[in-house]
């Protein structure tokens, strides 16, 4: 255990600690600029995992109606068929391209970032004499910000390093809003749509709880990591906006944002839904080559190829089943 | 603003409940071993991931104040000691053990206490405090050596502000050093206060006067001039004589801009101050010389005056003796500094950081006495070091981080370790006497 502590400390705490340093040094000594900064540079770094999440969740979602067919077809079936099932799942993952945790494994590596930023901000800033004492054992003795402490918690009226909901008032109400507006913003733009009644209400949930629960949770938060989170979201929507490849944002039954093409793009696939739900029970064929058309639009070269390839599997199928046949 | 105590019970923030839980694999051959199930699965995945970054968050706490820098004070063969929980103790060194009719308060402590208690006459005078978030609850006692009872009836005097330093007496006023009081907005970051300690005081605030950033400096007296340091970086001289001034910020007479923040207590010795600050630096601050000198951030090294590089945080009390200022930092080295040039006689490193002043003890061995520095380490352990020259020549085994001051006393150390103990040893064997748990006043030999 105590490898990873010294790994948590040394490849996350004292980087951060010591950057977020040097950037209030840097910035006329304000530590909100400094967080402000820091969260865009963490941001940038982490594109290349947004990407692929996105990408992963936009090919799970594809894929999604082949799954559950795979589920409905061996229902109450036990022993080989669930060997079967489970070979049949792993084998669609395999041709889309998708890692059944792909979506979840780049939030699982931001979390570390997440907590330790959380962390970084209240070791920089101490409240109380131990943690200012041992502060002293986190700066990098190069690091020329060391003979600045105590940093200056002010920022635009607000203490970062008290709790929110002591700051003054309107930031006591309107940070618990914003971070739960922007997350609401964030998470409405990477909730991709879908016909299945079921998923729609998991997501419908989702878009609303996560936001609620964070409002929530940031009244108790320190008001620098409020910052940090309003400010990660932002960010994050504008950086989904154009790995999204700039899809236009619904609020309130309208669109925002968005091309000219991806409106349009858009206003096929809510027609396409439309008739989906209304169609109880669509022909599989149809619906798997609708499936296909959205996919290979959506997930890039990587699910392109694999569609390709399975459609030179079933060009084979056919052909021997012809030769058999004849 | 400032208030006599009613009873005020849990003080101490509840601790935070710990989370617990399983996780299942599955390793049934006829399952498969790794499903995904889509969205309906991905929910409390979720909430499970946000629930887990939301309790680490809030499990490593690091706004509440946990103390235990407060050492062991002797007066009339008894020990006084500030524990983890905030409860003023005492302690009998010939029963060895704690004396379970003396403790304040006697319910749930003040929360942290930082600092060493102060006898003055027959009372003895301390601070702690608590916070709830950024809701700071501190106390300054003033109790009666022989039945601990509060010399202000039923507790102290209660300010919504963090009490780290030590107080101090003159005559019947208390001083003490604080930080920006609870809602007051008034741009002040901290205040020495002024307090009538007298039993039947009709006001108990004399007067405060403001200063530029929290106090944990504690407060110093020398003749009627109280010196106090803020985080700030600023050292006050203030008239704490009972001339009257039109307004408390007149009685500052001089204040000295250090290079960094000012945390550890300032001494005063032989007419010169002695004190540290967050840039690594340890000044000798001539009391004469600054109230002619016309600079606010340079030292006067033509009148005595030096600032010495400590290589680190500087946040113990110097210590003083012979001509040998001794400088302790937090990266957990001790310089000899010549009092008259500041310069460095020797430097030794211990492991762990010196958060509070060596105590200065005479070491015998055999027919020989050597006197020698009993370091205290944040890390675990009280270092022997030779004053002569730096050496290591033994150590006390706590095995615990020590942040206060061990205090020698009849041939015995006492040591008041980070996790609540009061250990002795022998000053001539470095072997360990005794322990006692400070909470409970269990043995724990």
């Amino acid at each position: 255990m105590e490898i990873f502590g010294i790994l948590w400390l040394e490849v996350i705490m004292r980087p951060m600690i010591n950057s977020l340093a040097l950037l209030y040094q840097l910035l006329f000594s304000n530590f909100g600029l400094s967080i402000i900064v820091f969260t865009v540079l963490i941001r940038l770094a982490m594109i290349p995992l947004t990407v692929r999440q996105t990408r992963q969740m936009k090919k799970m979602q594809t894929i999604q109606p082949k799954l559950k067919a795979i589920q409905d077809k061996y229902k109450g079936k036990k022993g080989d068929a669930r060997r079967q099932m489970s070979s049949e799942t792993m084998g669609l993952y395999k041709d889309a391209g998708v890692s059944p945790v792909g979506c979840l494994g780049p939030m699982i590596i931001q979390m570390p970032i997440w907590i330790g930023f959380y962390r970084a901000i209240l070791r920089t800033m101490p409240s109380t004499p131990e943690g200012m004492a041992n502060l002293s054992d986190l700066f990098y003795s190069w690091n020329p910000a060391i003979a600045g402490v105590p940093f200056n918690s002010q920022f635009l009226g607000l203490s970062l390093v008290d709790l929110v909901s002591a700051a003054v008032l309107p930031w006591n109400y309107a940070l618990p809003v914003l971070v739960g507006a922007s997350m609401f913003l964030q998470q409405k733009m990477t909730t991709n749509p879908t016909s299945d009644p079921r998923q729609k209400q998991t997501n419908q949930m989702m878009l609303w709880m996560m936001p609620i629960m964070f409002g929530a949770f940031t009244w108790q938060f320190p008001a620098g990591l409020a910052v940090y989170i309003l400010f990660s979201n932002a960010i994050g929507v504008v950086i989904q906006y154009y790995v999204g490849g700039k899809q236009p944002v619904e609020l309130f039954g309208r669109s925002f944002l968005g091309t000219d093409a991806s409106r349009a793009e858009r206003a096929e696939q809510v027609a396409a839904e439309a008739a989906g739900s209304n169609a109880k029970t669509p022909p599989p064929s149809s619906e798997e080559s609708d499936e296909d058309d959205q996919s290979t639009e959506i997930l890039g070269k990587d699910s392109r190829r694999s569609n390709r390839n399975r459609a030179r599997r079933t060009g084979r199928r056919t052909r021997r089943r012809r030769n058999k046949g004849s | 603003m400032l208030r006599y105590v009613g009873i005020n019970t849990n003080r101490r923030p509840k601790t935070p409940p710990s989370i617990t839980g399983t996780i299942r694999i599955s390793t049934s051959e006829s399952e498969p071993k790794l499903q995904y199930h889509g969205g309906r699965r991905r929910l409390p995945i979720l909430f499970a991931l946000i629930f887990v970054m939301i309790a680490a968050v809030a499990c490593v706490n690091d706004l509440t104040p946990e103390g235990g820098w407060s050492g062991p004070v002797v007066e009339d063969e008894k020990l006084f000691i500030g524990n983890r929980d905030g409860n003023l103790v005492r302690f009998d060194p010939e029963t060895q053990n704690l004396d379970s009719s003396w403790r304040y308060p006697d319910g749930d402590g003040l929360g942290a206490m930082y600092s060493n208690t102060v006898v003055i006459g027959d009372k003895i005078y301390g601070v702690g405090y608590t916070c709830r978030g950024d809701k700071c609850d501190g106390e300054i006692f003033g109790l009666s050596l022989s039945d601990g009872s509060s010399i202000w009836g039923l507790h102290g005097l209660e300010l919504k502000t963090k009490l780290v330093g030590s107080v101090a007496a003159s005559g019947d006023t208390l001083f003490v050093g604080t930080t920006a009081i609870g809602d007051e907005d008034d741009g002040a970051e901290g205040y020495l206060y002024a307090l009538d300690s007298s039993a039947g005081a009709s006001r108990i605030e004399k007067y405060r006067v403001p200063l530029d950033g929290n106090a944990f400096s504690g407060v110093t007296i020398e003749g009627s001039t109280a010196y106090i340091a803020t985080m700030a970086g600023s050292l006050y001289a203030i008239d704490i004589s009972d001339s009257e001034f039109a307004t408390p910020e007149a009685r500052i007479k001089w204040t000295f801009e250090a290079e960094g923040a000012i945390a550890g207590p300032i001494l005063v010795a032989s007419g010169n101050l002695y004190f540290g600050d967050l840039a690594s630096n340890a000044y000798k601050l001539g009391i004469s010389t600054r109230l002619i000198s016309s600079s606010r951030t340079e030292v006067n090294t033509g009148s005595g005056e030096w600032k010495f590089d400590a290589g680190a945080w500087v946040w113990a009390k110097p210590i003083i003796e012979d001509g040998t200022v001794y400088v302790s930092a937090l990266d957990g080295s001790i310089s000899a500094v010549d009092d008259s040039s500041g310069i460095a006689k020797w430097t030794t490193t211990i492991e762990g950081q010196i958060v509070s002043s060596p105590a200065l003890f005479d070491r015998k061995r055999g027919n020989i006495t050597e006197r020698a520095l009993a370091v205290p380490s944040g890390e675990k352990n009280v270092w022997v070091i030779s004053v002569i020259d730096g050496r290591e020549l033994g150590v006390f085994l706590t095995d615990e981080p020590v942040k206060s001051t061990p205090l020698v006393h009849n041939g015995n150390l006492y040591v008041h370790t980070l996790n609540g103990d009061l250990k002795w040893f022998s000053v001539d064997n470095t072997s360990q006497i005794g322990c006692v748990e400070l909470k409970g006043g269990g043995r724990c030999d």
